[in-house]
């Protein structure tokens, strides 16, 4: 269960870093 | 990573039961009798340890707390080196301690966070060239590699990028704007000034996770308490 839990919990980070770095992306973009 | 959240680590070090001090009876003066110290285990006379200082309070500190606690104490002191070692070698053990009331040994999350985040941010303005972060890209794959990335596509030359909207039509207007101003032939100027953004914003984001990231962690770890998880993320971030 432990195990489950860390590959989700790796996969949700992952997805969250990505959105992180695509709003970073739009930001930039958008305020130069 | 999930060692402190999931509780598998122990503590770097014993505390000894034992009381230090010699009072046998304690005056009660905000502790109560036979009130030990959660840090180092001597008997309590007061609000604050008489042997290591800390503050009485209870085992589970509130977010309050723990964000009153950047205020109430040095930036920097001799207890930074000796948090920085197990933060390297063993953020979950760090963790454990925190959560297990020796508090005052170490320095405290946020701080400890701030000054590394900081440092770290600092050396990589003043060390590293610019040179080594900027990707060697021409202005078309620039705008062509953002847009795609943007959309979540794959980069190839055979399949030409569909254009982007934004939901909001403000900012379509506006992104749109800027797609083509990246296109035209003297691109390249604003191009660099948005990777240069970018870098600057990049701080910011990772400051912004540290929230985030507690509450993905109490997403999957319910039984422990938010305030832990903003521990162990700042500790481990």
């Amino acid at each position: 269960m432990t195990l489950f839990k860390v590959g989700m919990l790796t996969v949700a980070y992952t997805m969250l870093l990505s959105v992180a770095m695509l709003v970073t992306a739009f930001s930039a973009v958008l305020t130069t | 990573m999930t060692a402190g959240a999931s509780g598998a680590s122990e503590p770097l070090a014993t505390v000894a039961p034992e009381p230090t001090t010699a009072s046998a009876t304690p005056t009660p003066e905000g502790a109560a009798p036979g009130h030990r110290c959660l840090d180092c285990g001597a008997l309590l006379t007061g609000k604050f340890c008489s042997v290591c200082g800390q503050k009485d309070g209870p085992l589970r500190q509130g977010l309050v707390d723990l964000a009153l606690e950047f205020f109430q104490h040095p930036l920097i002191d001799t207890k930074l080196w000796k948090s920085l070692v197990p933060l390297v070698l063993r953020p979950g053990a760090l963790t454990e301690e925190y959560l297990a009331g020796r508090r005052t040994r170490y320095v405290r999350p946020l701080k400890l966070y701030l000054t590394v985040s900081v440092t770290f941010f600092a050396l990589l303005a003043l060390f590293v060239p610019e040179g080594v972060m900027k990707v060697s890209v021409s202005n078309q794959d620039f705008t062509k590699g953002l847009v795609a990335g943007l959309k979540g596509q794959r980069v190839s030359d055979e399949q030409p990028v569909e254009e982007l909207h934004l939901p909001l039509k403000s900012l379509d207007e506006r992104f749109q704007r800027k797609v083509k101003a990246l296109e035209a032939p003297g691109g390249e100027t604003l191009a660099h000034a948005v990777r240069a953004r970018a870098s600057e914003q990049l701080p910011k984001m990772v400051f912004l996770l540290l929230p985030l990231s507690a509450v993905l962690f109490k997403l999957f770890w319910r039984e422990r308490y938010f305030v832990e998880h903003v521990v162990f993320t700042a500790r481990a971030g």
